[in-house]
């Protein structure tokens, strides 16, 4: 079984086409992040898990670090629910990690391994921090791809990383919508901590065109990690299955990037022979990651 | 790994049998199943609450496309009985793995048996926690819904592409099952294991050629929706396979 190669123009016309269903979906999730937050019956670590950002009751929010939190961006970005790759880590992690993650390969195996942290209300509402603090790292996205793009010598894959930087700034725009209707200020930077901690370092180590697919590839599975994570965490069913549904096509991205940009064989699509995905929570404390 | 055809004729009748018998035992252990007694059990079910139903609103609304089955739903089927009824489904794609194994190449045979391997390993994961549910059979209804597509296979693109549509189905089957599963620690299972059906299904359809949009099947979302084999895009309904 050999990896399938796509020429430039086979690229671009499926580029195209993933592009049109992000936009057809962009209102239902304008929508969904309207209720998200307009709920307030739904916990804000239900909300902070759904959106891949901390949960600002949690202690562990303060210890975030490493690349964990690039899952986040793609999700912390409100659950990017297209197959955007987010900014960069700069960090060309090992296969079914990412970067300063030390999330174990396997979620569940057995009975015994099965535990999740069920969320629980942590107490007060901080809905709009969580939304600006998503926000911030969708800009911190869009930001970094702009900056990668110099990277990019492939004319279809730079198309690529435009098309999912204009993702991202969709992602931003639902964002700022949510929080300007909540009576809140549009985030217009970039989340300043996340990138220091974790972007900068490895966008000033990336050089060529493969280490920036790399770093899409990182984030990808950082996402897919994040979603299964929050997939076994939130306390509803729906919201369970809502994040699934997301998890599962961000873990499709990442086979195909292995497969078809990096021509990699199915066997790296599963490191280690892996039967699971990662389900540990890749989010992990930054201080100032959050945004109030 | 090779099947002669009488092997595979035999496996088909053995299909049979377990179809047949199976369906004089599930029906009475689901009648068993009512909804209050149901809910009365669960544990960390917030049901009733606001929450739950901003989150009904957010997957009709955006997860769940193509709409989804309520007839597991009207079931009743409490947590162990889904697990055991996704080790019975992982136990048939084993079986289906194993039939197809026959026209596989050399160089695609090894990776058929890396899926075959985590569709047991899933078994065993949804195995150990299925409690009295647990199986140790294939799913009767499923095995005997796939032969005849597996006896039509002729060639390798024919196995991959009989493949490409189970794994899918496999994944929006456990996308569905989060809708059902009250315990966090089934959902935390089932949760790791949908992303590698779904990278399956991706693998095999790039394998087979098939166009990026066309390893998304259901585009942006996987899908919730459940329905009785013959779609593609719908998972395995319990209702139906159960």
């Amino acid at each position: 079984m050999s990896n399938n190669n796509l020429n430039n123009d086979e690229l671009r016309r499926q580029l195209r086409s993933i592009d049109k269903m992000n936009e057809s979906a962009m209102p239902q999730w304008r929508n969904a992040l309207s209720r998200i937050f307009g709920d307030p019956n739904m916990s804000s670590d239900e909300k902070a898990a759904l959106l891949g950002v901390p949960a600002p009751g949690r202690r562990d929010l303060f210890k975030m670090g490493g690349a964990a939190i690039l899952g986040a961006a793609v999700l912390a970005a409100c659950g990017s629910d297209s197959k955007d790759t987010a900014a960069t880590t700069g960090t060309t992690a090992a296969p079914g990690t990412t970067a300063g993650t030390t999330a174990p390969t396997t979620g569940a195996t057995t009975g015994d391994t099965m535990e999740t942290t069920p969320t629980t209300d942590g107490g007060g509402n901080l809905d709009l921090t969580l939304a600006k603090t998503a926000a911030s790292l969708e800009k911190l996205a869009v930001d970094v791809y702009g900056t990668a793009a110099a990277l990019l010598t492939t004319p279809a894959i730079l198309d690529a990383a435009t098309l999912f930087s204009g993702h991202h700034q969709m992602h931003l725009d639902a964002l700022n919508g949510v929080i300007t209707g909540a009576g809140g200020e549009a985030v217009t930077e970039q989340n300043a901590a996340v990138f220091n901690a974790l972007i900068k370092p490895s966008l000033d180590k990336a050089k060529t065109e493969a280490d920036a697919l790399m770093i899409a590839l990182a984030l990808e599975e950082a996402a897919a990690q994040t979603y299964a994570f929050a997939g076994g965490t939130l306390s509803t069913p729906a919201l369970r299955s809502t994040i699934m549904t997301i998890g599962g096509v961000e873990a499709r991205h990442a086979a195909v990037l292995r497969m078809v940009a990096l021509a990699q064989t199915p066997f790296d699509v599963f490191p280690d022979k892996r039967a699971f995905f990662p389900g540990a929570n890749p989010l992990e404390g930054i201080d100032g990651a959050l945004i109030s | 790994m090779q099947i002669t055809s009488r092997q595979f004729r035999s496996l088909a009748a053995d299909v049979d049998d377990l179809h047949n018998e199976s369906m004089k035992t599930f029906a009475e252990e689901t009648a068993d199943i009512h909804t209050d007694a149901y809910r009365a059990s669960r544990r960390n079910f917030i049901a009733g609450s606001a929450g739950i139903v901003g989150a009904v609103a957010l997957g009709s609304a955006l997860v769940l496309p193509r709409g989804l089955s309520r007839r597991a739903f009207a079931a009743g089927l409490d947590d162990q009985t889904i697990a055991g009824y996704a080790q019975g489904v992982e136990l048939a794609a084993v079986a289906a793995y194993t039939a197809a194994a026959g026209v596989l190449s050399k160089d695609t045979l090894p990776v058929a048996q890396l899926f075959l391997s985590h569709h047991q390993q899933h078994a065993d994961a949804f195995g150990a926690v299925a409690g009295d549910k647990a199986t140790t059979e294939p799913n009767a209804k499923l095995i005997a819904a796939l032969t005849p597509t597996l006896k039509g296979i002729k060639d390798e693109a024919g196995a991959l592409e009989f493949a490409f549509v189970l794994e899918g189905q496999a994944a929006y089957t456990y996308a569905a099952a989060l809708t059902l599963l009250q315990d966090p620690a089934y959902a935390a299972a089932t949760a790791t294991i949908l992303p590698i059906e779904a990278q399956h299904q991706t693998v095999l359809g790039i394998a087979l050629g098939k166009s990026v949009t066309d390893v998304f099947p259901t585009g942006a979302f996987e899908s919730a929706a459940l329905g009785d084999g013959t779609d593609p895009l719908a998972g395995l309904d319990p209702a139906v396979f159960g």
